[in-house]
């Protein structure tokens, strides 16, 4: 009896570690308690107390607190941390015993874009351009997303902000390294003598300034210092980011440039590297790099492409050299479906992450040209009905009307051809956004043309920027085109032009607003692009992750951790191998299958 | 032979049982009882939640092979101390006979926010003759 009591004691405990593991949430710390004994108690009493009364007790220390004679006792995780704490508690000398609670930071960083940052948590936001988004624009695609369609960071971040014991080597377009959120995260390359945080295998020195911003906005997304409030936060909020510019600043490279970039990096210690660049032909030499990457332990992400075609078809190079060490990413929109121009394949295709509307760091600050319609504007009109700036009641003033008594309720006369221009010049910006705010009531037919022309000639007459007719109320439009073409480093020509028919006609036009904005290389501008170039770096940065929060990862691991970490999105399923969108948390958590087992009966 | 089954999956009860104070007479015996004993060693996993607190392995085994961890017995073998969990641990108390061996690795890391811990795909299935 004696024995068979034994038995069904161990068996109780082996069921309560399972029932404990499939049922409790405790927001305390398995195997652990705080007890106050009374304080005459002392660490050896303790000793020979616990081997009564906890026998289970690992170890112990006394917490340094101002009052009480507290004690934290490890115990055995067989046993609840409640069962304990009962248990010790009918020990005379404990005048009470409490769980060891969790507390967690709250992960949410300050950084001014975050809220407009949905692959990193979305909230189902509707991302809208801004200026200091940059010379591109939003999209309209899964714009606003789904609430929760993104890469579970702030859980994540719960567990690990910063990946500073990995370099993560961004070969592209170069990276703007003086950037306000980059700078700090930068790869310190001087003691070994590149002083400019990397390389340009492009030109063939050791200064990789991104004259392009490509490879600024990926570095950004990988590791834009977080919590500094400003500007974006990266998957990293502090990591090592290793320049290496293998692309011109038109945003070109080659096989030799590309692949000596790869062989910089992994010779400088790179442990990531982000390829947001693709090709499509098969490239020995490019494979090599990739299985010079392999043999050195080192993760390579590629962009799947942006063709909206099928990798499987029409290969993408790199993207399309598999091996252990490397993942291929396709884009995710922000209702996480693949977006329109992402390239896809279930055989060489692996994971997918969020590649539209990213906003990040760029390599282009801007400046704002305003300007209130009182001067240098060249008028001309073919009726009575002509352009002329008025302050208005309300809004904002002066704006510049047609007819130029404009009211509300002033007519404008039939077959009118009211033209204004006026030359800026913008000679100090690569590139040029026009930006204007209008409000039409027009009727039938009547058109407002808007055109900007390079030079400082009359532009009205040449390419159509915008042409609206027949529109009417108070509500107004807020319009705006990249001009960089016609503005870009040179002096260039906004014009209007009001052309009205023979029918009906109605109280005009107000230009409420006008402004140019000029972008130029500088440290402090952010821009919204997308592309898979934007979904690899999405990656790249949890890889980076995944290697500092697990030290002994070796490359294939973090690829293996970040394949089956994801989340499965049925869609994806036929469009990617994994089927699945990269999730911080889920890789995080993920734990490979244990290796090597072997057993022997004991003699 | 039908009474040994029933013998063996009876002690999934056991718990609920002995919870009420019932004695469970000779279903008290645990599957495989008896006085062998097998070790069981491992490659070390190479996450950090497994090797620090809250973390560890189990050892599962059966008499039959492909066998479901739902119904098998295991060995705990959590983190203790030092840089990680062990890698081999010890099955005592059975009784001569072949058996199938599964490890998985797990962590405290809660994913969802759900009940329980994160545990691994189990490793692949070893089988062991205990003379």
């Amino acid at each position: 009896m004696t024995s068979l009591r034994k038995i069904e004691i161990l068996f109780l405990v082996l069921f309560a570690v399972q029932s404990q593991a499939a049922t409790s949430d405790p927001a305390y710390i398995s195997g652990e308690v705080l007890v106050r004994y009374k304080d005459s108690v002392s660490d050896n009493a303790i000793q020979s107390l616990s081997s009564v009364v906890a026998p289970q007790v690992r170890s112990f220390r006394k917490l340094k607190l101002k009052k009480g004679n507290h004690y934290l006792l490890k115990t055995s995780t067989k046993e609840s941390v409640l069962a304990v704490i009962e248990r010790i508690g009918k020990d005379p000398s404990v005048l009470s015993a409490q769980p060891n609670f969790i507390y967690k930071t709250f992960a949410v960083p300050n950084d001014t874009f975050y809220g407009s940052m949905w692959g990193l948590k979305n909230t189902g936001q509707k991302i809208s351009g801004l200026d200091s988004f940059g010379p591109a624009f939003v999209k309209s695609e899964g714009n606003p997303g789904t609430a929760k369609s993104d890469m579970s960071m702030e859980s994540a971040w719960d567990r690990i902000t910063d990946c500073d014991s990995t370099i993560v080597a961004v070969i592209d377009s170069g990276v703007d390294y003086l950037h306000e959120d980059l700078a700090a995260n930068m790869w310190d390359g001087s003691g070994a003598g590149f002083p400019n945080h990397g390389y340009d295998t492009y030109s063939s020195d050791n200064n990789p300034m991104d004259g392009n911003g490509h490879g600024t906005h990926v570095a950004g997304t990988i590791g834009a210092v977080g919590n500094n409030a400003k500007g974006s936060v990266g998957i990293c909020w502090k990591v090592k980011i290793m320049a290496v510019k293998s692309m011109s600043d038109s945003g070109s490279g080659s096989t030799a440039t590309i692949a000596e970039g790869i062989d910089w990096a992994i010779d400088h210690g790179a442990k990531v590297i982000n390829l947001s660049v693709g090709g499509a032909s098969s490239d020995p030499i490019l494979t090599q790099a990739l299985e010079d990457a392999r043999q050195a332990d080192v993760v390579v992400v590629s962009a799947a492409g942006n063709d909206g075609t099928n990798n499987d078809n029409a290969p993408t190079y790199p993207c399309n050299i598999q091996k252990e060490n490397t993942l291929c990413v396709a884009a995710l929109t922000q209702t996480y479906g693949l977006a329109g121009f992402s390239n896809f394949g279930v055989n060489s295709v692996d994971v997918s992450a969020p590649g539209t509307n990213i906003v990040s760091s760029w390599n282009l600050t801007p400046t704002e040209v305003t300007d209130d319609f009182t001067a240098g504007w060249q008028k001309s009109s073919s009726s009575a009905t002509t352009w002329g700036a008025q302050a208005l009641g309300s809004g904002p003033t002066p704006a510049m009307t047609a007819p130029a008594n404009w009211d509300g309720s002033v007519q404008y006369v039939n077959n009118t051809d009211a033209r204004a221009y006026k030359s800026f010049d913008m000679s100090a910006f690569k590139e040029v956004r026009l930006g204007y705010g209008v409000i039409y009531n027009t009727g039938s037919g009547d058109i407002l043309r808007t055109y900007c022309e390079p030079g400082a000639g009359d532009s009205t007459g040449g390419t159509v920027l915008d042409a609206k007719s027949g529109l009417t109320g108070s509500s107004g439009y807020t319009l705006a085109y990249d001009v960089s073409a016609a503005c870009g480093q040179q002096t260039c020509t906004p014009g209007f032009q009001f052309f009205t028919n023979g029918s009906v006609t109605n109280t005009g036009i107000v230009l409420i607003s006008f402004k140019l904005t000029g972008y130029s290389q500088g440290t402090t501008g952010y821009n919204l692009i997308r592309g898979t170039s934007m979904a690899t770096p999405h990656v790249a940065g949890l890889a980076a992750l995944l290697r500092s929060y697990n030290p002994d990862y070796k490359a294939a691991d973090v690829v293996i951790s970040i394949k089956n970490g994801g989340r499965s999105i049925l869609a994806l399923s036929v469009k990617t191998r994994s089927g699945k969108a990269v999730d911080a948390l889920g890789s995080l958590s993920y734990i490979q299958p244990p290796s090597g087992v072997s057993a022997q009966a004991v003699p | 032979m039908v009474l040994a089954k029933i013998l063996r999956w009876s002690f999934l009860l056991m718990p609920l049982l002995s919870a009420c104070g019932q004695n469970l007479g000779t279903s008290d015996l645990p599957p495989f009882f008896g006085e062998k004993e097998a070790s069981v060693s491992w490659s070390a996993n190479r996450e950090k939640d497994v090797n620090t607190t809250g973390g560890g392995y189990r050892v599962y085994y059966w008499d039959q092979p492909s066998f479901s961890l739902a119904i098998a017995p295991f060995v705990d073998v959590p983190y203790v101390a030092g840089l990680q969990a062990p890698t081999s641990s010890r099955i005592k108390k059975i009784a001569a006979g072949k058996y199938y061996i599964k490890v998985v690795a797990y962590s405290a890391f809660n994913p969802q926010g759900t009940a329980g811990g994160n545990q691994s795909a189990s490793s692949s299935e070893i089988s062991i003759m205990v003379p």
